[in-house]
């Protein structure tokens, strides 16, 4: 039966296109505006398993000379939906989709150095519908390109490398890729001069001190400083450079400035006026378990505020902390639609995170609904309620009352940084730039438990299951406890990375905060503890790695991403029932899976270009676990179910 | 905040994070909200316009602050009765010396066609 309802064009609320930090604003702002679905009374449609219909589609890609094309991706829309379902052809070319609920459907295949190939298909009789694809070459193979893809076909060996191959790769990785993806710039060519302008603005953006305080007032002022010359981990540099007017620069211009000429000359060589003889390597397209996945993606709606969704229909309701302390519960969310500007036509590029509606964090609730909270941090209490950061505080949704409880943070307080947890006995913990904060929610008070080492931008926070609580100090390459029964605080430290040829000044560039590293940092981000286990895992989003802590011995065991996945940007890792671990990766379009008993790392495809995974969770209650992936670039939020069980 | 996860903002984001939805009444028409596309061109238009020229033309605070933004959002352009698609073309493949850059080795043709379809409603 045929459910779904055409999408009514209707009011939205005017996207903000930059950042507001301190001025309230909410999903409250309507304005007449076109060209956006308000999808009321939107229904089923996509779903990849609870669906009523039995129906399905399926098919054989092929390439022009006909031959069957194996690990193409065919992703399909029903008309007036929020949902699109990807699934891969095997190695006989053949696509099948889950039962589909009957309706109007868009479909496309796509594979990298292929042209993506539409059809519409209807489902409304028989069992299956067959659609088959012939995808022609594609010519201009760098616009499809994954970031990981960019940094395989990038030469190794130019004068700016120094004789040490692969230097400026890594140069790039390091200085360029945090803020927006590194695709996203490899992809443009300007002149040398037009490269300096680039550099020149990049640069200035990047001195924005982060996260500098002050330990005696614990102020957010010292963070609007431009000019410092406090190093991470704490003191002062031992040579401040100067900038013209003879103020010290910050640690993060200070890498930029040193990279500079080697930067430009670099860019304007491989992506400037003068076509570069590159040779596009592209990445083998997923073969086996890794192409018999169904991914479902659900579109976020605008707002940047609490939405919950329900997996089994799609709904998304939307909920908003009103400035009486109320809360607000919207059913009919708005979403800002563009399929140009969401990722799913690979040829259309990389895009910037900037400009769009992005999801950084998400959480599978324990009553069927996948929260997708504002902000950055959020964890689970023992009741299921979900907790994030917000409004100068910490933040309680209560999923059973939907209403929202503030626990304002102390005023003069220093802010709480990225990573959130929350512990046994339901204590709400986050990272805060001298360390890490617990709050009682009983009594509302919170308390400050100081890092070992000052000043190592504390990021990701996860609590173990014996109640300590581990944060990633990102600037420094530590990783930083403590215990939350007796208090202790302690640090494991990373060794610099060693297997990755530098030169000697490279190794003695001093650290930056989080926008950029030198090249032997590591820079650990985010972090979970294993629910059921011993270990809490940490990945280095500049090295490229995963580091096994243990959680009473603290023995240290370290595992790289295997070649050009190196360059993934390995964000947050989560375990899942089978002690499988989950990574989201923001510079490649995977997800990467890590076995730790045979130590193998598999890469799943994602289906959009640019998605840039930030902090993804597991849902543990299905046979199979499955994987929740929400996107910072092309607005959407997806599942990830295996059709083969990986742990098998 | 509506984009929350501009770069610049996750410090502030992590520390104010999300705030209280302002009443309804507030707020609403800011006078620089740009135009929405409709066609399939301006859309197209639209996302080559957020991959290419939002560093300069889309304002925040730390682009004020660091001088990166240039003087203008593009919005509302082609209400000037001097502003015809061949300078717009010339200017996005000329650019300016040390302002802003040529975009002649980067968009092809038809992009630029795009782009120039979506400044109209921009
Ligand atoms: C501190 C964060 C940050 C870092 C680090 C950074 N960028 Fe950017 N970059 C930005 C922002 C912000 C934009 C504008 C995007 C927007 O606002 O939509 C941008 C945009 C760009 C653009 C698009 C400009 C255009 O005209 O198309 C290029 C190219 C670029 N960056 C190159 C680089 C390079 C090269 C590096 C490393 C040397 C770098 N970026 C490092 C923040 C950063
Ligand atoms: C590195 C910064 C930068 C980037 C990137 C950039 N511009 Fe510009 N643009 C400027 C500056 C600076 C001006 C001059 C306006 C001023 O006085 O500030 C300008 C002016 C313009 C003007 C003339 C505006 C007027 O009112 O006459 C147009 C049109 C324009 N840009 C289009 C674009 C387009 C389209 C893109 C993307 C393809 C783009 N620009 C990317 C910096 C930039």
């Amino acid at each position: 039966m045929s459910r779904f309802r055409l999408c009514v064009l209707g009011a939205r609320s005017a996207p903000k296109r930059y950042c507001q930090p301190a001025k309230a604003s909410g999903i409250s702002r309507a304005k007449p505006l076109a060209g956006l679905c308000l999808v009321a009374g939107w229904l089923v449609a996509g779903l990849p398993v609870e669906s009523q219909s039995q129906r399905s589609i399926g098919g054989v890609v092929t390439s022009s000379d006909g031959k069957p094309l194996e690990g193409a991706a065919v992703s399909t829309r029903a008309e007036g939906s929020t949902m699109t379902t990807s699934v891969w052809t095997n190695q006989q070319g053949e696509y099948s989709f889950p039962p589909l609920p009957d309706g109007r459907y868009r479909m496309w295949a796509q594979a990298v150095r292929f042209t993506l190939t539409r059809a519409e298909q209807t489902l409304a009789v028989g069992k299956e519908v067959r659609q088959n694809f012939t995808l022609p070459p594609y010519a201009d193979v760098w616009r499809q390109l994954d970031d990981i893809e960019w940094f395989e076909s990038l030469p190794d060996d130019t004068p700016e490398d120094r004789g040490m191959p692969g230097r400026m790769k890594r140069v790039l990785h390091y200085n360029c890729g945090t803020c927006h993806n590194s695709g996203y710039l490899f992809a443009k060519r300007f002149s040398a001069a037009d490269w300096e302008l680039i550099h020149t603005h990049m640069s200035n953006l990047t001195s924005r001190a982060d996260p500098p305080y002050d330990d005696e007032g614990i102020t957010n002022k010292a963070r609007e400083t431009e000019y410092t010359d406090e190093a991470p981990g704490g003191g002062t540099f031992a040579s401040p450079m100067l900038d013209a007017g003879g103020k010290p620069l910050g640690a993060q211009k200070r890498l930029m400035e040193f990279y500079k000429k080697d930067i430009i000359a670099y860019l304007t060589r491989v992506r400037g006026p003068e076509a570069y003889p590159m040779a596009w390597r592209t990445l083998p397209r997923p073969t086996g378990d890794a192409a018999n996945i169904v991914v479902t993606e659900y579109d976020v709606p605008e707002g940047g505020t609490l939405n919950r969704l329900d997996p089994k229909t799609g709904r998304m309701t939307q909920f908003t902390l009103g400035r009486d302390g109320g809360t607000a519960r919207n059913d009919t969310p708005a979403y800002y639609l563009n399929e140009y500007r969401n990722g799913s036509d690979w040829s259309r590029g990389i895009r910037n995170q900037f400009q769009e509606i992005g999801q950084h964090d998400l959480k599978v609730g324990r009553d069927g609904y996948v929260y997708l909270p504002p902000g950055i941090g959020r964890d689970l209490d023992p009741q299921g309620n979900v907790w994030f950061s917000g409004a100068g505080g910490g933040v309680k949704f209560d999923v059973k009352a939907e209403t929202f409880t503030v626990y304002p943070l102390p005023k003069g307080w220093e802010g709480f940084e990225n990573g959130k947890g929350v512990d046994s006995q339901g204590r709400f913990w986050a990272a805060t730039a001298a360390g890490a904060y617990r709050l009682d929610p009983r009594t509302g008070q919170y308390t400050l438990f100081p890092s070992v080492t000052p000043l190592g931008r504390p990021y990701g926070l996860t609590v173990d299951r014996e109640d300590k609580a581990w944060f990633a100090q990102i600037a420094v390459d530590k990783i930083g406890y403590v215990d939350g029964r007796t208090g202790d605080v302690g640090e494991v430290t990373l060794p610099p990375i060693a297997d990755e040829p530098m030169t000697d000044e490279d190794r003695k560039t001093e650290r930056g905060w989080t926008w950029n590293q030198p090249i032997y940092g590591k820079g650990p981000r985010r972090l979970q503890a294993d629910p059921r286990g011993d270990y809490v895992w940490a990945s280095s989003y500049f090295g490229g790695l995963l580091s096994r802590i243990h959680i009473r011995t603290k023995q240290l065991t370290e595992y790289k991403l295997p070649g050009p996945y190196r360059f993934g940007n390995p964000y947050e890792p989560v375990v899942d029932k089978n002690g499988i671990v989950w990574v989201s990766m923001s510079n490649a379009d995977l997800l990467a899976r890590f076995d730790p008993r045979t130590e193998r790392f598999t890469f799943y495809p994602i289906p959009t270009r640019g998605h840039n995974a930030r902090n993804i969770d597991v849902d543990n209650t299905p046979a199979i676990p499955e994987v929740w992936v929400p996107y910072q670039a092309g607005g959407k939020v997806a599942r990830v179910q295996f059709r083969t069980n990986p742990a098998r | 905040m509506r984009f929350p996860y501009q770069v610049i903002c996750l410090v502030l984001l992590a520390v104010f994070g999300w705030l209280p939805a302002a009443p309804r009444a507030q707020g609403a028409g800011t006078p620089s909200t740009p135009g929405v596309p409709k066609t399939d061109q301006q859309k197209s238009g639209e996302a080559i316009f957020q991959q290419n020229c939002t560093l300069c033309h889309v304002f925040s605070g730390d682009k004020k602050r660091f001088n990166v933004q240039s003087s203008t959002e593009l919005i509302g352009l082609y209400k000037r009765p001097t502003v015809t698609d061949e300078a717009v073309r010339t200017l996005i493949l000329v650019g300016m010396p040390g302002r802003m850059p040529s975009f002649r080795y980067t968009l092809a043709a038809r992009e630029i066609d795009d782009l120039i379809a979506y400044l109209k409603i921009r």
